[in-house]
């Protein structure tokens, strides 16, 4: 779907339209003035910073989190849907960048008909599969064939579920009302992750970060906040030789090699992501990855896993914490530009657990 | 009772965002902008989409699709909102329930707790109950094997001949009294010294070495063969996998949307996995090549 272009609706020449005279009559008592904004940006080396921020608490999570428990038990599972959306709004309209927070607008309507198509078309099929490889197949080769059959049906739907997903909550998602979306096409990354996954598993793994790389591009840039695209410029021979490293040391340093790993990662992906003229840049390091792994750990076991919503709150807090955006924003000639998605891939997403997440 | 806010809006075309000024109506809402156009929200046109939480800023949106959005960052809006207007602003969050709210999801907390025990205790094995009772034998037989390779695959399993005959010799007597069973019933010894026996489904029995080791008798090794019939023929261990099933999509509802990607750790094990495990918690060191040949006493089958 794609909306007209940018006429007023209600209010001013500044919106690029012809100022709509007001219903009733104006205000009868003078209004306050104006009081001054307040500065959002700040000045420094590398020019103008912007942070993001995250207002939410694990408390307030932790009293959604129950009544979402409460209505999805006494319901028999369908609440499941508006729980759902509870929490992805939460986390949204917790979230500031430049003063201002992010919307969600996805129902749990929507949710609940992507599920059930989800089932319909996917789940159903290959759960019969399953049913006639595993208890009516009595010839080994053809269970073998059903079996790659399986297997490759799999193969596929995962990354489909994986663009649906983002096709689905990025359209769903608004900062100053204007909408994120998706338009990467879904046998593109189909054709992507199917040659990644073969290539990663005839070279022991070693195309990995060449892969992972390659996907997390292509999701980034197929991404658009209204009529203006991310960009990403990372390549996976610069995280190849960490990688090696990483193997390398994997087990003489009892894996905690990994967290290095994975911040690096972060640290790459962000860095070669921009939008229009600013660059993202985070700050994150091996180190405090991991004391955040494991204090999560330890709330989780200390609260015998009740304090997961102050672990999710955490590890939003994280990421933020070391993200700016860095660089000249102009923000003046972006447009609403939103487009329809179903919520089918992210209901399948949420079958496979191939889903994303920040950071 | 304050009658003027400030706020900016959003067009829900634009980034841009401009500054208003919002009075309270009766009706609606006035909003004039920096420019000194007016315009006018009717209560029943906005909804709220934001401000329900302490330090929320207050959003409200007109209209579907990309509407438009007034945001006020002084929560105590939403307060006056509904004294100005409380019948036509009922639909707003109102910050004085705020308390109530606590004492809602205190009791919400209760709820949940008493609902999952509940199913826990009472639901799920109903539900596991019946449909156990339609699940095809043929797939119990298919569910029983995958069973029997995890937990006793060839190279674990005793292979003496004789002993296997006296085996066969007991069930076949013991089961010679039931009418019309649908089970084929397949009895195997696990070298593992373990003193245990457990039904599979679908007529699979598993005997641990331990169990004919301190069995006395073949009247005594008939017994427990019987009752390991009992739970074949009543289909308990479906019952149980299907329980087990059952209250890990409980744990699911219980954990949120992360719990399908929590740790394996996280995960309630099935009826196999817990055998299994305390197998190996209570397994005694044994020699290689350990002693196969253990019958039920002295005995003679018959």
């Amino acid at each position: 779907m794609q909306l007209p272009g940018p006429t007023c609706k209600s209010c001013g020449t500044a919106l690029g339209g012809r100022a709509r005279p007001a219903a009733p009559p104006r205000p009868q008592a003078p209004p306050p003035p104006f009081s001054q904004p307040r500065p959002s940006v700040t000045e420094t080396d590398q020019g103008e910073v912007r942070q993001f921020f995250f207002h939410g608490s694990g408390g307030s999570l932790f009293g959604i989190h129950i009544v979402n428990v409460f209505l999805t038990v006494v319901t028999l599972g369908i609440y499941y849907f508006w729980a759902k959306v509870r929490v992805r709004k939460y986390f949204l309209s917790e979230s500031e960048f430049e003063g201002d927070r992010f919307g969600y607008h996805g129902t749990a309507m929507e949710l609940l008909i992507g599920f059930l198509k989800a089932v319909l078309v996917f789940g159903a099929p290959l759960v019969l599969l399953g049913i006639i490889r595993e208890f009516l197949v009595r010839i080994p080769a053809l269970r073998v064939v059903l079996g790659l059959v399986t297997y490759a049906a799999v193969l596929v739907l995962i990354p489909f579920a994986i663009v649906g997903a983002r096709r689905y909550r990025l359209s769903r998602t608004s900062w100053r009302e204007i909408r994120f979306s998706f338009r990467g096409r879904a046998l593109d990354f189909i054709k992507l992750f199917v040659v990644g996954s073969f290539l990663s598993g005839i070279t022991l793994a070693l195309y990995y970060p060449f892969f992972e790389t390659r996907r997390h591009g292509f999701l980034v840039a197929h991404s658009y906040f209204g009529n203006q695209k991310f960009d990403f410029d990372g390549r996976g021979r610069d995280l190849f030789g960490s990688f090696l490293v990483v193997i390398l040391l994997f087990l003489p340093t009892l894996g905690l090699i990994w967290f290095w790993y994975q911040a690096k990662k972060q640290r790459y992906f962000w860095e070669h992501t921009s939008f229009v003229s600013a660059r993202f840049r985070s700050t994150m390091t091996g180190r405090r990855l991991f004391l955040l792994t494991l204090g999560n750990l330890l709330l989780l076991v200390a609260t015998l896993g009740l304090g997961f919503p102050w672990i999710m709150v955490r590890n939003v807090r994280f990421v933020f914490r070391y993200l700016t955006l860095e660089g000249p924003l102009h923000l003046s000639g972006i447009q609403q530009e939103a487009q329809a998605a179903t919520a089918t891939g992210e209901a399948l997403a949420g079958f496979l657990d191939a889903g994303f997440d920040l950071g | 009772m304050r009658t003027h806010w400030e706020g900016h809006c959003l067009d829900g075309r634009t980034v841009a965002r401009q500054r208003v000024v919002i009075r309270m109506m009766r009706q609606g809402l006035q909003v004039t902008t920096e420019n000194g156009v007016s315009f006018f929200w009717r209560y029943r046109d906005i909804r709220q989409t934001q401000g329900s939480y302490a330090g929320e800023q207050v959003r409200l949106e007109k209209g579907q699709e990309t509407p438009e959005v007034l945001l006020i960052s002084d929560t105590a809006f939403l307060s006056d909102v509904r004294r100005m207007a409380s019948e036509l602003t009922s639909h707003f969050h109102n910050p004085a329930r705020r308390g109530t709210r606590a004492a809602l999801t205190l009791l919400a907390a209760a709820g949940a707790v008493s609902a999952s025990a509940a199913l826990y205790l009472w639901g799920t094995p109903a539900t596991a109950s019946v449909v156990a009772s339609r699940v095809p034998v043929s797939w119990e037989e298919r569910l029983g094997q995958a069973v029997v390779e995890q937990l006793a695959p060839p190279r674990k399993r005793c292979a003496d001949p004789a002993r296997a005959r006296m085996l066969e010799e007991i069930t076949k007597t013991s089961t010679a009294p039931l009418p019309n069973t649908p089970y084929t019933f397949r009895v195997m010894v696990v070298n593992d010294p373990i003193v245990n026996a457990l039904a599979a489904p679908g007529g699979y029995i598993l005997v641990f070495r331990g169990l004919l080791d301190r069995t006395r008798s073949p009247e005594e090794l008939a017994g427990v063969l019987a009752h390991e019939f009992q739970h074949v023929l009543k289909r308990h261990a479906t019952r149980a996998l299907l329980q087990n099933v059952s209250s890990g999509l409980l744990v699911a509802a219980l954990m949120g949307e992360r719990a399908a990607s929590w740790p394996s750790a996280w995960r309630v094990p099935g009826p196999w996995e817990r055998c299994t495990t305390a197998v190996r918690t209570r397994r005694r060191q044994t020699p290689r090549g350990c002693d196969c040949s253990s019958r039920p006493g002295s005995i003679r089958p018959g």
